[in-house]
């Protein structure tokens, strides 16, 4: 497959000679290409070989040029990678968003964070970083530093001049602050019409603009912010959500408030560092993330896995998706109000953390993937445990299917809401149950099998109903099929040893490794320059796939059916958004707060109402305890 | 939508009503508030166990932590050594990196997590 | 009777008093086999009564946009047309405190306060959410209302008073005849359901979507009264339905009263079952299925008891 499209590819563009390349079973990797042959190449892949699905866009930092990276497939799954640059004086790259849907947020990103001009994107609410994030900052450029960032101010400060001492300190101050602000983002003429979205309005447009009456008149719509804090969000994101009546009429999605800067910060550490970064992309999938960073620097380094290492990451793997798909029971549960659903799919769960905790030693952080195999074995007494764990949820989430399947307020409330046809699924770029949900056989254990899923293969569960109900039925099996594949695995689990010696200095190459986490499909991206720290790692999470198609699911439906179409989507914030701690950054009101003053006001505050907690003596208290 | 959508079968309401009156003769999944006693197991990850007599002072552990919660510091002459860890209970997240590093396996992870303190300074400790 | 004894009843037992204690235990009894069904350990017995007292030292925030009046006067109006409700009630022995021929009508009428306070307490706080969940709410209230009524007049049409302590006598003497009126009771059951806003029929004050409906403004002292009339709301459903649906009674006001407690307590199970095992309905599924299922069998009813009456009993 791979050499039939690179002989293809030489055909048609003879000037490609001698830059493609196979790089690796199920990967075409052609070298930088200048802009113009890039954009004839990538169309006429799109066009004529049907690499419709938009995996990933990668921005890098080349020096003196802006690299971008993209990755797509087509129906036989192979993963074509192509390169183009743009000088950083003129960082312009056309917008690939028309050709592939799912390219809008990556390519958001692009603009933020590497200050890319991407032609012909279209207007939406800024991804991923703040709306008062200062101009001209683009934390993932190399020359960026974050130590030179005042995060207080939101100001960056040039290595080569030190900040200027004035007379007065608290003058200086002020008057930083004064300039932070005004350094503040203006949103473009096009962008403010487009949306009514903004992550928080700027100073001076919301003391222009009246608040919006809760009771318009004249039309009937009305429009409801689900977020950035609502019962129903377990992450802060905003939904705009415009009602006529209870029919949703529209729908403005804007994420981003999670950015925590992990790529940035991967970039500045070594690769044992990262491995706990990576880690914490997500309190869920955690596994999933860490798994598929070992695979690449563990690809990189040239080292083998042994296979006991491997087996124990699926056993892991498997287990972190039956927790993670009860999780999702539970939520949905939740969401529709059947609260008892999700207080016994829960009770379940802690069944599985239970045994997760004994394993790797933790909850959620397992730590059980170290670089070169896994850092603890399973003794035969666990074993039984597991086993014994896995028979008895066995016949609770067989239980769960009967249920799902016969309920009539489960199936009321679930079928025919947030569909996503097969069509759309392939126009959007979803992945993970959402497409298995519509019928698309989109598992990469199956597709690309990875460590102990090549011995033993995975049989993918699909479901044609493409809706809520679909999903629901989809993750349901999904778990049988995952008890299924604990329980082989267990049996099969072969002797040896668990770790294998990864150097310290990682030889230069770049590794690109998909995992299925069990929210979908987990792509990782890693370069190594041969020093013992990344050059680029970027995490490209399932949820940030399926966020494109959500417009889409929440249009036409009801009010009462927007928190369980996002919820049926199992989305991770926090994935999404990875990547600078934005602690204290500008308010409203353009008054920051460091953790003194916080604590100043809240004891002004109490004192102002009668009660002084400042004679409460902690120290003493502390003093006591010891 | 002019797409296929199947329904679901046959349906009947409250099929979960067998299951919940299973749990009201059976006992509850969680603790009691005030007075539930949950322990933790023995292979938990808690704080770290540290012996200056054996430690050479390599500083490994060091380097590879991820939030940079251990220091160790050698009090005496390199001859002599009088080896201190102190530990930011605060910005450790447990990981046992430290103990994977040791060469000398003198890091030991122990269950032990009540480590919880009425100020910041107070979560500094000396292993 | 004289004055003084008429007041003691009025406020103490089985008045006012009663009817708060009596809330502030079926909350605590409805929360724990809530909580038991779904396999937790739930709420201490102190728990409402911790709840409430919390609440009332909270600090009171009301919107600037709301109308303060209502705001602050709702709460007390939902809690007096309950206590009034309960008046007209037998809870010790076969007779209420007051009765006369049509009170019926009155309880039902008052029944109708919370849902109504409910509304314009969602509308005067001038909020988002507050707006669709009084809207909602008012929406459902045309739903159940209907088959409600329907329901309830069946059981009187038989006995041929609109008393609901004349009801009660009447079958005293023909407890067989309470069989007849099953349908109704499903309907009325189901219909308690709806009226006390629990799931599946929710959706005014669905948490998950519109935080918590028409009393998403409320905090404080007022919240504490209004979740506190809704307890009574509960206790007057329950004290209703079964007056009028489950009417044993021995003539001996003591045992009637164990009595009277042992059936709410009954029912209370019966409605918290139904809570646990269902997911929440849209608001046009249930406007659906009340008109569609409800009404109709209520008429049904009716229309039985009319024959029935005019065949048997004239």
């Amino acid at each position: 497959m791979e050499n039939e499209l690179v002989s293809a590819l030489i055909t048609q563009f003879p000037e490609l000679e001698g830059k493609v390349t196979v790089s690796k079973p199920m990967r075409v990797s052609v070298d930088w290409l200048p802009q113009d042959l890039f954009l004839k190449v990538i169309y006429w892949l799109h066009d004529e070989q049907k690499l419709t699905k938009g995996h990933n866009v990668i921005g890098t930092d080349e020096g003196e040029n802006l690299g971008f990276i993209y990755m797509i497939s087509g129906p036989d799954q192979v993963i074509v990678i192509l390169r183009t640059t743009a000088p950083k004086s003129d960082p312009r790259v056309p917008s690939l968003s028309g050709l592939y849907k799912s390219f809008v947020l990556f390519e958001r990103e692009l603009c933020d964070l590497f200050g890319a001009q991407v032609t012909g994107l279209p207007s939406g609410p800024r991804y991923p970083l703040p709306d008062n994030w200062p101009k001209e900052q683009w934390p993932l450029r190399k020359e960026w530093k974050p130590e030179n960032f005042d995060r207080q101010t939101m100001t960056y400060h040039e290595p080569a001049q030190p900040a200027a001492t004035t007379a007065d300190p608290q003058q200086a101050a002020v008057e930083a602050k004064t300039e932070a602000l005004l350094e503040t983002v203006e949103l473009g003429e096009e962008a403010k019409t487009a949306t009514a979205y903004v992550n928080q309005p700027l100073p001076d447009a919301a003391a222009a603009k009246p608040p919006a009456p809760a009771h318009p008149e004249g039309d009937n719509l009305i429009t409801v912010p689900i977020g950035p804090q609502h019962p129903s969000l377990d992450e802060p994101s905003t939904f705009t959500i415009t009602l006529e009546g209870e029919k949703v009429e529209g729908a403005v999605i804007g994420i981003g408030y999670n950015h925590r800067g992990l790529e940035k910060a991967c970039e500045s550490r070594t690769y044992v560092q990262d491995l706990y970064i990576i880690e914490r992309v997500c309190g869920i999938c955690s596994h999933a993330h860490t798994t598929a960073y070992c695979m690449c620097v563990e690809q990189l380094a040239g080292v083998t896995v042994p296979p006991r290492a491997e087996y124990i990451r699926l056993i892991v793997g498997e287990m972190e998706r039956l927790h993670s798909h009860l999780l999702w029971l539970g939520v949905a549960g939740h969401e529709i109000g059947f609260d008892t659903l999700f207080m016994m799919s829960w009770r379940d769960r802690e069944r599985v953390l239970d045994i997760l905790t004994v394993l790797g030693g933790n909850r959620i952080n397992y730590g059980i993937n170290c670089l070169g195999g896994v850092r603890r074995d399973i003794d035969p007494g666990l074993a039984q445990d597991i086993l014994k764990t896995m028979d008895f949820l066995e016949t609770e989430i067989e239980y769960y299917l009967k249920l799902a399947e016969t309920d009539s307020t489960l199936a009321a409330r679930l079928a025919g809401v947030g569909v996503l046809s097969k069509a759309d699924c392939l126009l959007y770029g979803a992945a993970g149950p959402v497409a298995r949900a519509a019928g698309i056989a989109d598992d990469v254990r199956q597709i690309e099998p990875y460590g102990a899923y090549r011995d033993i293969p995975v049989r993918v569960v699909t479901d044609d109903h493409a809706d809520v109900f679909g999903r629901t039925l989809v993750r349901i099996k999904e778990m049988l099929e995952s008890i299924r594949l604990i329980r082989e695995a267990l049996r099969l689990l072969p002797e040896g040893p668990l770790t294998v010696r990864v150097p310290r200095r990682i030889p230069a190459g770049e590794a690109i490794i998909r995992v299925e986490a069990p929210r979908g499909e987990d792509l990782h991206y890693l370069r190594a320059t041969g020093t013992d720290m990344p050059d680029r790692v970027r995490v490209r999470a399932p949820t940030e796939c399926n966020w494109h198609g959500m417009q889409h699911m929440l249009e036409g439906g009801y009010l009462s059916d927007v928190p369980i179409t996002i919820a049926a989507i199992d989305p991770c914030y926090s994935c999404t958004d990875r990547a600078i701690s934005l602690t204290g950054h500008s308010s409203l009101s353009g008054e920051v707060l460091d953790w003194k003053q916080l604590r100043e006001y809240s004891l002004q505050w109490y004192r102002q109402r009668g009660v002084d907690p400042s004679r409460i003596d902690v120290s003493d208290a502390a003093a006591r305890a010891d | 939508m002019s797409i296929f959508k199947p329904k679901p079968g046959r349906t009947q309401p409250g099929r979960i009503s067998g299951a919940a009156v299973h749990n009201l003769f059976s006992h509850p999944a969680t603790i009691k508030y005030i007075g539930g006693k949950y322990t933790l197991d023995k292979r938990c990850r808690g704080l770290i166990k540290y012996d200056p007599l054996q430690c050479i002072g390599c500083g490994l552990c060091m380097k590879d932590c991820p939030t940079g919660a251990i220091t160790i510091v050698n009090k005496g002459t390199k001859q002599d050594r009088d080896m201190h860890a102190y530990l930011d209970t605060g910005k450790c997240i447990f990981c046992g990196q430290c103990a994977d590093t040791c060469p000398k396996k003198d890091i030991v992870v122990t269950s032990e997590s009540d480590l919880s303190n009425f100020s910041r300074d107070g979560l500094k400790i000396e292993l | 009777m004289s004055v003084l004894t008429a007041l003691l009843k009025i406020l103490i037992f089985p008045g006012f008093l009663f009817l708060s204690a009596y809330a502030l235990a079926l909350q605590f009894l409805d929360r724990k086999l809530y909580a038991r069904l779904q396999s937790r350990q739930g709420p201490p017995w102190y728990q409402p009564v911790a709840d409430f007292i919390k609440l009332i030292g909270k600090e009171t925030l009301i919107p600037a946009q709301a109308n303060q009046l209502m705001f602050r006067m709702l709460p007390a109006f939902c809690l007096a047309a309950m206590a009034v409700a309960f008046v007209y009630i037998p809870v010790w022995g076969r007779g209420a405190m007051f009765s006369f021929e049509g009170d019926m009508i009155v309880v039902l009428y008052f029944l109708a306060v919370p849902p109504l306070a409910s509304f314009l307490a969602g509308w005067y706080s001038r909020s988002l959410f507050a707006t669709v969940g009084a809207t909602r709410t008012l929406t459902q209230m045309f739903a159940y209302e209907v088959p409600m009524f329907l329901a309830l007049l069946a059981p009187t049409l038989l006995s041929g008073s609109w008393s609901v302590s004349g009801n009660m006598a009447f079958y005293a003497t023909h407890p067989l005849l309470v069989l007849v009126n099953l349908p109704a009771l499903v309907v009325t059951l189901i219909v308690s359901q709806c009226k006390l806003e629990r799931t599946p029929f929710d959706a005014p004050e669905a948490e998950t979507e519109i935080v918590s409906g028409p009393l998403v403004e409320y905090g404080g002292r007022y919240l504490a009264f209004f979740t506190f009339s809704k307890d009574c709301e509960l206790v007057v459903v329950l004290s209703l339905f079964t007056a009028m649906f489950l009417p044993f009674s021995t003539g001996i006001s003591g045992v009637d009263f164990l009595l009277y407690l042992v059936k709410t307590l009954a029912v209370m199970a019966v409605l918290c079952l139904l809570r646990a095992t269902t997911a929440r309905l849209r608001i046009n599924q249930i406007v659906a299925f009340c008109w569609k299922y409800l009404a109709p069998t209520a008429l049904l009813q009716i229309i039985l008891n009319l024959v029935l009456r005019e065949v048997f009993l004239i």
